[in-house]
């Protein structure tokens, strides 16, 4: 398993490059997810104001 | 088409036209500018930046690589099979440095025949293929 | 053909819009992620070493899919301006905003996955060719693009016309980006895989497939966020009509 991983001495800038992509796409995922939960909220809070 | 799309349409066009005829007489004013690097045909006609440094790239000249003793510095010439250019270098080649490899070299012209680097960049080309290919290939090109 | 009219004024339209991409969601995240653990596995374990740059080269397997999506994504970002600019369709507007900053992350994906392999292979991370700069310029453009609109925000459908302006004008950046190895000397080397065809640079398919399975994947992520996106971006601008309501109270 670890010779499978192993890149010779381009270790760090393979899986760095692999680290980032995979960090950058979550960052995204969750941002978006976040965005929706304060957007539904928020609507919802303003929905109730005008209803009262 | 309503006549305000229309209009609207016209006036867009017109805005990436002239961004368009701009951006283009720009880049051909500044080419040279934009230019990354100097031929050795272009160095060889005296075609060069004085009093500063500069890039020089081509190609890695077969057999040309040596090493000048009693000292770490490297001496090699640079072509374009059109003109040569040798190169002093002193310190660390970059992994895919190699006889008959695209190089950039960083530095200035210490005589009218030898290129001071201060900074050399190894560039390759757009072909990847796994080493067993790569060596049929070469014994097909010399049988 | 009926069929196909129908669905260009549904899509057209916010809440229908809203209806029908909802559905689209979950298949395109599945299938983003599995091509990516494919595509990646396939990449790192299977795929030979090059000639030339030994493992290193794997690296490509993120970046070129990258950087294709940072030239795909401006695109439907101008063409999308370009609808919200002369028709006002606001689907146009939300797509385009939605793109944005999914396009700004390949962008910056891309150039920092290009330092991380221009060190081991070129011997720097950074130096300032034409491909390199024209490629952060295009990070500047999806920056831009985001920044006029927020700098709007007490109208923002004017806003997002403003940002297609910007987006249009920025068009000029991509076959600059695109031919900027063929026109300038440059350290980065030009295109081993074009879509007109001709010559290819990866010739074996074990190294091939991994690319193309990578640049599926990441076109499957790009619909997933950008969708996601819109939608949000619809419910926001469009929160005080009763669609929206019924959107939320069912849920």
């Amino acid at each position: 398993m670890m010779t499978l991983l192993d890149m010779g001495k381009y270790n760090f800038f393979v899986w760095g490059s692999m680290a980032l992509f995979g960090v950058m796409l979550a960052v995204d995922f969750i941002s978006i997810h976040r965005q929706r939960k304060q957007l539904s909220r928020q609507i919802k809070s303003r929905q109730r104001r005008q209803q009262s | 088409m309503t006549p305000t799309r229309k209009r609207r349409l016209i006036l867009i066009s017109l805005v990436i036209f002239g961004v368009a005829v701009a951006t283009a007489i720009f880049l051909t004013a500044f080419k040279d500018n934009m230019m990354f690097f100097k031929s050795p045909t272009e160095v060889s006609a005296q075609d060069y930046p004085q009093n500063r440094s500069f890039r020089l790239g081509g190609m890695v000249k077969e057999g040309s690589l040596k090493r000048i003793e009693n000292s770490l510095k490297v001496q090699f010439d640079v072509t374009d099979y059109g003109a040569d250019v040798a190169v002093e270098y002193e310190g660390i080649l970059p992994d895919l440095f190699r006889e008959g490899q695209g190089v950039v070299a960083i530095g200035y012209m210490a005589s009218d025949q030898l290129f001071v680097a201060e900074e050399v960049l190894a560039k390759h080309d757009e072909n990847y293929m796994p080493p067993e290919v790569a060596d049929v290939l070469q014994t097909q090109e010399q049988p | 053909m009926n069929k196909i009219v129908k669905f260009y004024h549904e899509m057209g339209s916010p809440p229908s819009f809203y209806r029908i991409t909802g559905y689209w969601l979950k298949p395109f995240f599945v299938l983003a992620l599995a091509l990516t653990v494919y595509g990646l596995i396939d990449g790192l374990f299977f795929a030979p070493p090059d000639y030339q740059q030994g493992d290193s080269y794997r690296i490509m397997f993120v970046h070129v899919p990258a950087a294709w999506m940072s030239l795909f994504i401006y695109a439907i970002i101008g063409v999308c301006g370009l609808i919200a600019f002369v028709w006002r369709m606001k689907v146009a507007e939300a797509v385009m905003m939605a793109s944005a900053p999914i396009g700004a992350l390949f962008t910056a994906l891309t150039l920092l996955t290009g330092m991380l392999w221009g060190k081991p292979m070129w011997g720097t991370y950074w130096d300032w060719d034409a491909r390199m700069t024209s490629e952060l310029i295009l990070l500047f453009l999806y920056i831009g693009v985001m920044g006029i609109y927020s700098a709007y925000d007490d109208d923002p459908r004017k806003a997002a016309r403003l940002a297609a302006l910007v987006a249009i004008i920025g068009l000029i950046n991509l076959p600059i980006i695109r031919y900027s190895v063929e026109w300038w000397t440059s350290i980065h080397q030009g295109a081993s895989i074009s879509l007109m065809g001709g010559n290819s640079g990866i010739k074996d398919w074990s190294m091939l497939r991994p690319l193309l399975v990578m640049a599926l994947a990441t076109k499957f992520y790009y619909l997933y966020s950008m969708l996601h996106r819109a939608r949000n971006y619809l419910l926001r601008t469009e929160q005080n009509k009763s669609w929206v309501m019924r959107q939320l109270t069912e849920q």
